[in-house]
């Protein structure tokens, strides 16, 4: 009965439910410690005798939870980041090899030797039930860095989402721009051959192919490697590379399919669109063959996403332990001075404040540096992967996000509680203490 | 302004106290002392004769082997941890020889310092009262400057202030002037023995002082934790 209530609420509730769960015995005990007592004056005097050493103990906390708290932001925008990126993806057919450097090179552009389909096995994949889309790429020249990758218009409207700037390819000399890619409609570029390289590096260099492309069309961003690239029609492509460029004579000067399968110079990936979804597994099954390979890059995604997920696991459990080693050295620490303020503490005990008193006083002292460590580590950590998040864009220009999710946010709820817990020690310890043998110095 | 506080004394009897260090060693053995409400008492003694002891019996911060001591009706040598912390609180005022104060807040701070383990309802009334006796005892309690900034004498007198502001029956005070030059302690002296005779509250204050001693109503010795006379000077 609970259960289906629980699970009948939105995730949100859950998520916002959990936090306060794991909460609330920070409150109760913070209830409990402090009620009828104003000990605030004093837990700041602590807080400022020993000042540089507390600001260690934080910096010590808050590095240790920002660890924790970036490592696992940083990996679900990772994950998140490759999956959109793969999003337009649905079913990539190739010829027979590794499905994780196809996908490497169809989604994120990497460069890599692809064994090539056949114009056949590319018309049988255009002419099979079901599909929608099946696009043939042509990579190997780059501008500036950008890879030029030659496809059809279907495919750059696929990706587009129906948010063109400008208009599609219509002529050979024509491109459509990837939302990142520094160039404006109207801007002329002129490709090189060879994969991608050093951005501004000096293009006598390249191996110009001496023709220019007019940036026609500007994509909206996809967050995938996509973006950084300048798409051609295939022809192009194939005629720069001295290939057959898939028309015969009567229409040479055609762009985009049909394809004439004997012109065709062969495809290292075709990207294929279902017209149904049940249809795409359909496709799968028919083209993984003894001569072709299909595959759902979402899936190889997960697979790769388990693998990280066992390196994450071993990571979160040194971070664990990162954290216990903080924990017990802070501890020690926070007992430590606390000693040294056993005189006043046992003045207090004199002058007619009860054990809860001092219990008040250090643990507040305690909870003071442990929380304020806690909330600057988790900000800490949302900063950092931030950072991380945007070095990685840059560098792979995978759209990678690493916004605060829910899970940062238990983690550091749990730990917070924890370290309030903990922080009853060094407040026990004190309370208990005889004040005698303190008051005679 | 609240009503003057209504003079508190509380009358002091001991009997028959006996206490032991842990190796059994006899530390106080106290047949009796008799002592009035608001009456000022000195204790003499040799270093180690055992004159803090008393004091700490006194304030029910050291258990006894064998005795009672008795605040008026209470004694406080049989209450439990929190009961005594309570009498303490709302009865007696200590004073040490050195101070201890909290260095980091200011002397208003310190002198106030009760409040924050006092009932809400007695939290303004003690920082009035610590207000009051840190100007009647020269100082400023505006002055935002930390404890450590101030001489000896002044920081002996912010403690007075801090037993003050506890409106208590008693000043129980350990060599308060054993750490002042003598310009210091003559003015602690004046200081205190005024504030016990204004308040009507009760001073018993170990001392080496001559000085101090002659100033108060008797006076007691303590030799290895007997007492020898408790007469009036
Ligand atoms: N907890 C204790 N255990 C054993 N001996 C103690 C303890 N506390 C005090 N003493 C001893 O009791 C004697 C009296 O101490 P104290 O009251 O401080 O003397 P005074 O204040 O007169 O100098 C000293 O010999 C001291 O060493
Ligand atoms: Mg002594």
């Amino acid at each position: 009965m609970l259960s289906d209530l629980w699970m009948s609420l939105p995730n949100a509730a859950q998520d916002l439910i959990l936090l306060i769960g794991l909460l609330a015995p920070s409150g109760l005990i913070a209830l409990w410690v402090l009620h009828g007592l104003a000990p605030r004056a004093l837990t700041q005097a602590m807080l400022r005798r020993y000042a540089p050493v507390n600001l260690v103990f934080v910096g010590l906390v808050a590095i240790s939870v920002a660890l924790g708290v970036g490592l696992i932001s940083q990996e679900r925008a990772l994950r998140q980041g490759s999956a959109r990126a793969a999003d337009k993806f649905d079913l990539i057919v190739t010829a027979p090899g590794s499905e994780v450097t196809a996908m490497l090179a169809a989604v994120y552009l990497q460069p890599s030797d692809l064994p090539l389909l056949t114009g056949a096995q590319y018309d049988e994949i255009v002419g099979a039930e079901g599909v929608a889309l099946a696009a043939p790429l042509a990579f190997g020249d780059s501008w500036q860095g950008h890879p030029v990758v030659g496809t059809t218009a279907d495919f750059v409207t696929h990706l587009s989402d129906g948010a063109l700037t400008g208009r599609m390819f219509a002529a050979h000399q024509e491109a459509v721009a990837g939302a990142l890619a520094p160039v404006a409609i109207g801007d002329h570029v002129s490709p090189a051959h060879g994969a991608i390289e050093i951005d501004g590096a000096d293009e006598d260099d390249h191996n110009s192919h001496g023709i220019e492309y007019e940036i026609v069309g500007k994509l909206p961003p996809t967050g995938s490697p996509w973006d950084r690239a300048i798409l051609v029609p295939v022809e192009v492509v194939w005629e720069l590379h001295s290939l057959a460029n898939g028309h015969d004579a009567a229409t040479a000067e055609q762009i985009g399919p049909p394809f004439s399968p004997e012109h065709f110079p062969g495809t290292p990936a075709v990207v294929v669109k279902a017209d149904q979804i049940f249809q795409t597994y359909a496709l799968r099954t028919e083209f993984s063959r003894a001569d072709m390979m299909a595959f759902f890059p979402g899936a190889v995604l997960s697979q790769l996403h388990g693998l990280a997920r066992e390196v994450r696991e071993a990571m979160s459990l040194l971070t664990l332990v990162c954290q216990v080693l903080v924990a017990v050295a802070i501890l020690s620490g926070l007992i430590l001075i606390t000693r040294l303020f056993a005189r006043n503490l046992a003045v207090l005990r004199a002058l007619g404040a009860g054990r809860r008193f001092l219990l008040a006083v250090v643990w507040g002292y305690a909870a003071a540096l442990l929380s304020f460590g806690t909330l600057l580590g988790l900000g800490l950590g949302i900063g950092a992967s931030a950072w991380m998040s945007r070095v990685l864009t840059a560098r792979s220009a995978v759209q990678i996000s690493a916004t605060p999710g829910w899970t940062e946010l238990h983690l550091t709820a749990g730990f917070l509680t924890l370290a309030l817990i903990c922080a009853l020690l060094p407040g026990l310890l004190a309370s208990c203490r005889s004040p005698l043998t303190d008051i005679r110095g | 302004m609240p009503a003057p506080d209504p003079v508190t004394g509380l009358p002091l009897s001991l009997r028959d106290v006996m206490v032991a260090a842990p190796s059994g060693r006899v530390l106080l053995n106290v047949p009796a002392i008799d002592l009035a409400a608001g009456a000022t008492l000195a204790v003499r003694g040799a270093s180690g004769a055992g004159k803090s002891t008393l004091l700490h019996v006194l304030a029910g911060l050291r258990p006894v082997n064998r005795g009672q001591v008795l605040w008026g009706k209470t004694d406080i040598a049989s209450l439990s941890d929190t009961q005594a912390s309570d009498f303490r609180r709302r009865y007696i005022g200590q004073i040490f020889q050195d101070f201890l104060l909290f260095d980091e807040v200011s002397a208003l701070e310190n002198a106030a310092v009760a409040r924050l383990f006092s009932p809400k309802a007695e939290r303004a009334a003690i920082l009035e009262r610590a207000a009051d006796a840190l100007l009647s005892l020269g100082l400023d309690p505006q002055d935002p400057r930390r404890a450590t900034t101030y001489s000896g004498g002044e920081r002996q007198r912010i403690a007075v202030a801090r037993a003050l502001a506890q409106r208590p029956a008693v000043l129980l005070a350990d060599e308060p002037t054993a750490s002042l030059d003598r310009a210091a302690a003559d003015r602690l002296i004046s200081d205190l023995l005024a504030a016990a005779r204004d308040h009507g509250i009760g001073l018993i204050c170990v001392t080496h002082d001559d000085a101090l001693a002659t100033r108060l109503d008797r006076v007691l010795t303590l030799t290895d934790g007997v007492t020898e006379r408790a007469h009036a000077v």
